[in-house]
């Protein structure tokens, strides 16, 4: 079956048989991809471990008659979205994708597409996953993805750094990137000082809507339509550079927002905390998952404990900050296991793109393993109104087994969230979740945390 | 005569919208203006690197004519 994401090349597509994923290379890409083998391109990417790996198939496992080669990449063990990502993390994917095309332009080759959507994180960094996206550089050419990146990473990037770190959720409305004329209406007078921004962002927006308004003329040289000029390799290098330059330059440190600072401001007293760290390390050494998405993770504290029993960690928060912070951790201490993404439950990432299926929506993306959900049902049941049943349909259809924190409405953040309002949560009761969550899942176990009021479960699917 | 001065009126809006017709822009192409930038700011790159190389030549041929001066005084 042919991804539904995978329909934009015509040089080849990805296609999933009997559980494995395999990549159809199309005639029409049989020159770009010998070039990418002959000169040596692929292994030193593989070399860098920026290029996804793969290995050659027989021409056999074809889908069509179309097909020049069949390769089978490495699975990923979790894809994930650039409006997914941090600062950081569309950050160092904006580097990567500069670096790639400096060592492709070295083999007299270029990247065709400079898409965010081609990038995926795998154990700890970030990795180019479309082998297809080679091609022979024209002599004196332009760079043909060079709008393609201003609007995928240097666009938001900008804005995130600017104007406000949630803007990286434009990403979502936006599946082919930030408009550049949009991005320099929202940007603040001052970004105009970064001669980086000013020109990639700024003045390449005012360049496109000029020329775009321009009719086209009768060209001088048939079948050339853009504009005459050409581009030293001095100058294709002095640009990609210039790029290079401005996304370094750009930085946001996380600090103010709403949960960046949790675990400072927390009701735990030391003991509780370090029993519920206890209790739950005890719980994933037993179940040994192989897959784990902690749903509230903040700065991935008990992300840590489920990586560190050997499970691939996905570590979803709803605040910029916390990912940030965390995603910082994973670098700074080469954890592998972890991938910190930014997530909203109460909306998730949906099915976007053609036909609303190009990109998975996140409850696609599972079920996993085990699911922790630790001091989470309080805030999407108060805070957001949304009935425990709902909740706890919702999780089913995320895990195999879970671990839930019940937070009653004695405990102070509770009340803190109950303070200006009605409350209106007759359900909300110990009696009432258990009811609820029991529909759906086996109830294994009851572990109260000292000095707290709060209670641990962990329960299984009831299929 | 109403009916002639409303008939004036329509020719005068139609013309008048024919005059200030534009292109209308379903069709446009953010690429050439991309191409243009980019040959815009590689020349400028270019300049700055042959800019860069002239007064880096400058700098080591005045340093090697100071210590020339500087070696013939002693």
């Amino acid at each position: 079956m042919q991804c539904k994401g995978s329909f934009r090349d015509p040089s080849g597509f990805i296609c999933q048989r009997n559980g494995e994923i395999l990549r159809q290379i199309n005639q029409c890409y049989a020159d770009d991809f010998h070039a990418l083998q002959k000169t040596g391109l692929l292994k030193k990417l593989w070399e860098l471990n920026d290029l996804i790996p793969h290995k050659e198939e027989s021409i056999d496992e074809a889908f069509s008659l179309l097909a020049y080669k069949v390769i089978k990449p490495q699975r990923i063990p979790f894809i994930s979205y650039p409006y997914e990502w941090s600062f950081s993390q569309l950050k160092d994917a904006a580097l990567l994708t500069l670096d790639i095309q400096l060592e492709a332009m070295k083999s007299g080759l270029s990247l065709k597409d400079a898409s965010a959507f081609n990038i995926q994180f795998m154990y700890g960094k970030p990795i180019f996953i479309d082998t297809l996206s080679f091609t022979k550089q024209k002599t004196n050419g332009p760079w043909i993805a060079y709008g393609q990146f201003c609007s995928h990473f240097l666009a938001p990037l900008a804005l995130m750094c600017y104007r406000d770190i949630r803007l990286s959720k434009l990403f979502r409305t936006y599946i082919d990137g930030i408009p550049l004329d949009l991005a320099a209406r929202l940007l603040p007078m001052h970004a105009k000082f970064h001669l980086g921004i000013f020109y990639h962002i700024f003045l390449h927006a005012k360049s496109q809507i000029r020329l775009a308004k321009i009719p086209i003329k009768k060209p001088k040289t048939p079948g050339r339509l853009h504009p005459s000029g050409k581009i030293s390799d001095i100058g294709m290098r002095g640009i990609i550079e210039s790029l290079k330059r401005t996304v370094q330059s750009l930085k946001w440190k996380p600090k103010g927002t709403q949960w960046a600072e949790y675990y400072t401001f927390t009701n735990y007293t030391n003991r509780a905390f370090q029993q519920k760290e206890e209790i739950i390390s005890k719980i994933i050494k037993a179940a040994k998952p192989k897959t784990v998405w902690d749903i509230g993770a903040n700065d991935g504290k008990f992300s840590r404990i489920a990586s560190a029993s050997g499970a691939l960690t996905t570590s979803f928060d709803i605040d910029p900050a916390s990912v940030e912070k965390n995603y910082l951790q994973c670098k700074a201490n080469g954890e592998t296991r972890i991938l910190p993404l930014l997530m909203d439950w109460t909306n998730p990432s949906p099915g976007i793109g053609w036909s609303n299926e190009e990109r998975m929506s996140i409850v696609e993306r599972g079920p996993v393993d085990m699911v922790l959900a630790l001091a989470f049902v309080h805030h999407i049941a108060i805070g957001n109104n949304v009935p425990l049943d709902m909740i706890a349909r919702l999780l089913a259809d995320l895990c195999k087994s879970l671990i839930i924190e019940w937070v009653p409405k004695e405990d102070s953040q509770v009340k803190k969230l109950l303070l200006n309002r009605e409350d209106i949560f007759k359900n909300y009761t110990e009696q009432g979740f258990l009811s609820t969550f029991s529909r759906y899942f086996i109830i294994d176990s009851k572990i109260p945390l000292e000095d707290s009021a709060r209670i641990i479960f962990c329960m299984r699917h009831k299929e | 005569m109403l009916i002639n001065k409303s008939r004036y009126n329509k020719m005068f809006i139609a013309v008048m919208a024919l005059m200030l017709a534009q292109n209308a822009f379903g069709y446009i192409d953010m690429s050439t203006g991309s191409y243009a930038i980019q040959i815009a700011i590689a020349g400028f790159m270019g300049f700055i690197f042959v800019f860069r190389g002239f007064i880096k030549n400058f700098k080591e041929k005045l340093s090697y004519l100071f210590k020339k001066a500087v070696s013939w005084k002693h």
